[in-house]
C-alpha cells in the first residue's frame, strides 16, 4: 500500500460553535500517485471535507472540534500557507472566481511570489508551465474572457506551476461540455502517470471518470465513508447504493424511464427562420444599441428550428457556442437578423412587434444562477410577487394562500417565512422556476437547470417542470451539457455547433 | 510632441507629492496661482503622457461647468448684507474667482496623478514604497478584477427584473449583488489561499518599483515651482 498521500482520522467540523457537525468522525485513506474520486448527494459535505483537507478550513471560518489530517506524513495544522501549497493544491467549482490578477501571465507570477521563487526565473517557468498545458497563446488574454473550459485550464496550469504533491478537484467539471472534460481528463491523466502526482476529485457524476479513475468513495451522511469500489464491476455491484443516495452511476439516465406525456402537441409554439446571430463583443454598453449586421462573424447562420408547444426542447452545444445568446435573442435581449415567431394569447407574432410586456407576459426565464432571479427576501412573497401580476385583481391574503399551495406541489412549504438565500441550491432553483411560472407564462426557457445538481435534485426539478408541461401545456425550451438529461427529459433535441442548429433524429 | 515622462514617474511619489501640493494650495488666497497650477498640471498631461482627448474631457469638462457655476453663485449671492460686517476683505469678484479657480486646480492636480498612473503599479508601488501589507494590496486587485464579472451578474439581475415586471428601484438589484459579492470573495480569498498566498508572510515580487533619480528630480521641481509660483503670483 505505501504511504497515503492524505490520510484523515476522526474529523469532526461545523461551521458554527453550537450547529450540527457538517463532517462527522470522518476518516479516509488516500493512497499516493493515484486518481480517487468523491461521490456523494448534494450537502453531504464533500465541499467542506475537500476545504478541510487542504487546510482552507477551519483558518476561512468554522471549528475542527475533533480529528487528525495529515498530508503525506506530515500534520496538516503544522503547515504554513507555503509549505501547505507544496503538499496540496486546490481547483474549485467555479472558473470565475479563482483568480486575483488580470491575465494568466501575471497570475502566474503571483504563485510564484507566493513560493518566493527568483524574478529572474520568473518569466520562462510561467512560459513553460502554460506550453505544458497548452494555454501559451492565451497567456496575455484578459482572463475574464475566456470560456470556463479554458479557465479551468489556466488554474490547472497554476497548480503544475506549483508543483504540488496532491492536486484536489472540487467539481471542476460541472460548467463545461463533454469536449473539454476530455481535454482536462487527459491533462490530469497526464499529471498522474507522467509525474506521479496524487489526483483526488470530487464529482456528483462517475461518467466521466471511468477508466481513468482508480478509486470511487461513496461518502454518506455527514461526509462518512459508505463504501469503496476500485473497478468498473464494484462500481456495477454498488449501484443500489448509489441509487439510494441519490449520486448518479454511469448509465442512470439511461436507466431513468420517464413515461411520454399524454397530451397532443398543439403545432409549434416558437418558430425561428433564417435567423442569424451576430457575435457582438463583450462590451456590455454597445449591446443592445449594434445593429445585426451580415458578413460579420456570427454565432449562427441562417438557423431554422421549430420548437414544439407543449413539449420539452433541449439545444445541446459546446461552451461558447451561442446557447445562452441564443435563450438572450428569444428574449429580446440582442438584436438578429431573420425572423422569430411566437404563438402567444393573441395568437401569432412576430418577436420583433412584441412590447416588452407582452413578451415577458409570455415567455419567462430561469437563469443559471438562481440568486440572480429573487426579488424578495422571503418564499413565499416571492411567488405572489408572480401570481400579482397574473391575478392584478386578487387581495394580497388570496395570493399568499395560493403561494402557499403553489409552495406545498414543490415540498417548499416549510420554507415559506425563510429568505431565499438561505435555501440550497437545489430549493432555489426549484423556487426560481415556481416564480417565473407563477406569471402564467406559455414559454419557459431554463439555462443549465441541472448545473451543479445531484441526480436526485436534478430529477426533482425536472419533474416539477414536466409536471407543468403535462397540466397547463407549456413549452419549455432548456440548454445542458448532460446529454443523458436530454435524452431522458427532452422530446425534441437540437444540437448547436460550426454555426447552425440541427435537430437530432433518433434511429428508429 | 508627447512624452512618457509623467507616467514613468513612481505612482506613489507621485501621489504624495500632489497631494502635498494640494495642502500647501489649501493655505493660498491668490487664484491667479490656482489658475496657474491647472494650466502647468493639464500641460504636463499633455505632454508628458499619451492620454487619450476623451479621457481628459469626461473629467475636465465638467469640472470647468461646476467651476463657472460656483463662478457665478459667488459673484450674484456673496454680497455682504448692507449694515452687516463684511465677512471676506476681497471684493466678491476676487471670493469667486478664487472659489472657482480652486476647483480647476485641485481636479486638474488629480488627472494629473489618475490619467498618468496604471492601477495596477500604483498598488505595487504602495506596496513596496509604503509598505502596505500585501494581503491588501492582492486583495484591492482581486476585487478590481471582480468588477467584470459583477457588471454582467448587474445586468442579468436587472433583466430578471424586467422578466418578472417588477420596477428596479435602487435597492432591489444592489441586495442581490451585495449577497453575490459576499459569496465571491469568500471563494476568491479561498483560491488564493490554496496557491500559496500568505497575507503577511514572505514573498518575492515579479515587479519591483523603485524611486529612482528622475522621481526625486520630479519631486524637487514641483516644490520649487510652487514655491515660485507662491512669491511670484
Amino acid at each position: 500500500m505505501g504511504q497515503s498521500a492524505i490520510s484523515c482520522r476522526n474529523v469532526t467540523f461545523r461551521y458554527f460553535e453550537k450547529s450540527k457537525p457538517i463532517l462527522e468522525q470522518v476518516s479516509l485513506e488516500l493512497p499516493v500517485g493515484e486518481i480517487s474520486v468523491l461521490m456523494g448527494s448534494s450537502g453531504c459535505g464533500k465541499s467542506t471535507l475537500a476545504a478541510v483537507l487542504c487546510g482552507l478550513l477551519p483558518e476561512n471560518g468554522g471549528f475542527l472540534s475533533e480529528g487528525t489530517i495529515e498530508l503525506f506524513g506530515k500534520p496538516l495544522q503544522q503547515l504554513s500557507p507555503v509549505e501547505r501549497a507544496k503538499e496540496i493544491s486546490m481547483m474549485f467549482q467555479n472558473p470565475d472566481l479563482q483568480f486575483c490578477m488580470q491575465t494568466l501571465r501575471k497570475e502566474l507570477y503571483f504563485c510564484m511570489e507566493n513560493i518566493s521563487m527568483p524574478r529572474e526565473e520568473m518569466k520562462s517557468r510561467a512560459e513553460a508551465a502554460a506550453r505544458a498545458i497548452g494555454m501559451e497563446e492565451l497567456l496575455d488574454r484578459p482572463l475574464h474572457t475566456l470560456s470556463g473550459g479554458e479557465k479551468q485550464r489556466a488554474v490547472l496550469a497554476c497548480i503544475y506551476l506549483l508543483d504540488a504533491k496532491c492536486i484536489l478537484l472540487d467539481e471542476p467539471f460541472a460548467n463545461l461540455d463533454p469536449a473539454s472534460v476530455q481535454e482536462l481528463m487527459a491533462l490530469l491523466r497526464r499529471l498522474c502517470r507522467e509525474q506521479g502526482k496524487t489526483i483526488v476529485a470530487i464529482d456528483h457524476m462517475a461518467d466521466h471518470w471511468m477508466g481513468t479513475a482508480d478509486h470511487f468513495l461513496l461518502l454518506g451522511e455527514s461526509g462518512r465513508v459508505l463504501c469503496q469500489a476500485d473497478t468498473a464491476a464494484e462500481v456495477e455491484q454498488a449501484r443500489a447504493l448509489f441509487r439510494q443516495q441519490g449520486v448518479a452511476y454511469p448509465g442512470i439516465w439511461q436507466e431513468t424511464h420517464i413515461p411520454p406525456l399524454e397530451n397532443a402537441s398543439t403545432g409549434s409554439c416558437i418558430s425561428l427562420q433564417g435567423l442569424t446571430m451576430p457575435q457582438i463583443p463583450q462590451k456590455l454598453k454597445k449591446r443592445r444599441k449594434q445593429p445585426a449586421v451580415p458578413g460579420k462573424q456570427t454565432l449562427l447562420d441562417a438557423g431554422e428550428a421549430v420548437f414544439p408547444a407543449g413539449r420539452i426542447t433541449a439545444i445541446l452545444g459546446h461552451s461558447g457556442c451561442g446557447k445562452t445568446s441564443l435563450l438572450m435573442t428569444l428574449l429580446g435581449q440582442r438584436n438578429y437578423l431573420g425572423k422569430i415567431e411566437i404563438e402567444t394569447k393573441q395568437g401569432r407574432r412576430d418577436l420583433r412587434d412584441m412590447r416588452p410586456a407582452e413578451h415577458f407576459g409570455t415567455v419567462g426565464i430561469a437563469f443559471q444562477n438562481p440568486e440572480n432571479q429573487f426579488v424578495t427576501q422571503n418564499v413565499a412573497e416571492e411567488v405572489a410577487d408572480g401570481l400579482r401580476s397574473r391575478y392584478p385583481k386578487k387581495s394580497p391574503e388570496e395570493l399568499h394562500t395560493l403561494a402557499l399551495e403553489l409552495l406545498d406541489s414543490c415540498g417548499l412549504r416549510k420554507y415559506q417565512k425563510y429568505s431565499p438565500y438561505m435555501l440550497s441550491q437545489g430549493q432555489q432553483r426549484r423556487l426560481a422556476v415556481l416564480a417565473v411560472l407563477a406569471g402564467g407564462q406559455q414559454v419557459l426557457l431554463l439555462d443549465e437547470p441541472t448545473y451543479g445538481q445531484d441526480y436526485r435534485s436534478a430529477r426533482a426539478l425536472m419533474d416539477q417542470v414536466r409536471e407543468q408541461v403535462q397540466r397547463d401545456g407549456l413549452t419549455v425550451l432548456m440548454t445542458t451539457h448532460d446529454r443523458g438529461l436530454a435524452e431522458a427529459y427532452a422530446d425534441v433535441r437540437y444540437q448547436m455547433h460550426d454555426h447552425c442548429l440541427e435537430r437530432e433524429v433518433d434511429p428508429a | 510632441m508627447r512624452f512618457h515622462w509623467l507616467e514613468r514617474i513612481n505612482p506613489f511619489v507621485k501621489a504624495v507629492t500632489i497631494l502635498l501640493c494640494g495642502i500647501v494650495l489649501a493655505f493660498t488666497k491668490s487664484w491667479q496661482l490656482a489658475l496657474a497650477i491647472t494650466v502647468v498640471c493639464m500641460a504636463a498631461l499633455i505632454v508628458g503622457t499619451h492620454c487619450k482627448w476623451s479621457s481628459m474631457a469626461k473629467t475636465f469638462g465638467p469640472a470647468i461647468l461646476i467651476a463657472a457655476a460656483i463662478f457665478y453663485s459667488g459673484l450674484v449671492f456673496g454680497k455682504p448684507d448692507t449694515g452687516a460686517e463684511p465677512i471676506y476683505s476681497a471684493s466678491t469678484m476676487g471670493a469667486a474667482l478664487l472659489m472657482s479657480s480652486r476647483i480647476l486646480a485641485y481636479v486638474s492636480m488629480g488627472l494629473a496623478f489618475a490619467l498618468s498612473s496604471d492601477r495596477e503599479e500604483f498598488v505595487v508601488s504602495l506596496m513596496h514604497q509604503a509598505h502596505l501589507k500585501p494581503k491588501f494590496a492582492y486583495g484591492v486587485l482581486a476585487a478590481l478584477h471582480l468588477l467584470p464579472t459583477l457588471q454582467r451578474e448587474w445586468q442579468e439581475v436587472c433583466l430578471a427584473y424586467q422578466v418578472r415586471g417588477r420596477k428596479k428601484g435602487v435597492f432591489g438589484p444592489l441586495f442581490n449583488t451585495l449577497v453575490n459579492s459576499i459569496r465571491w470573495s469568500e471563494n476568491v480569498a479561498m483560491a488564493m489561499e490554496s496557491k500559496g498566498f500568505d497575507g503577511d508572510g514572505k514573498r518575492t515580487y515579479a515587479v519591483v518599483t523603485r524611486v529612482r533619480a528622475g522621481d526625486i528630480l520630479f519631486v524637487i521641481s514641483c516644490f520649487a515651482l510652487l514655491v515660485i509660483g507662491i512669491i511670484l503670483i
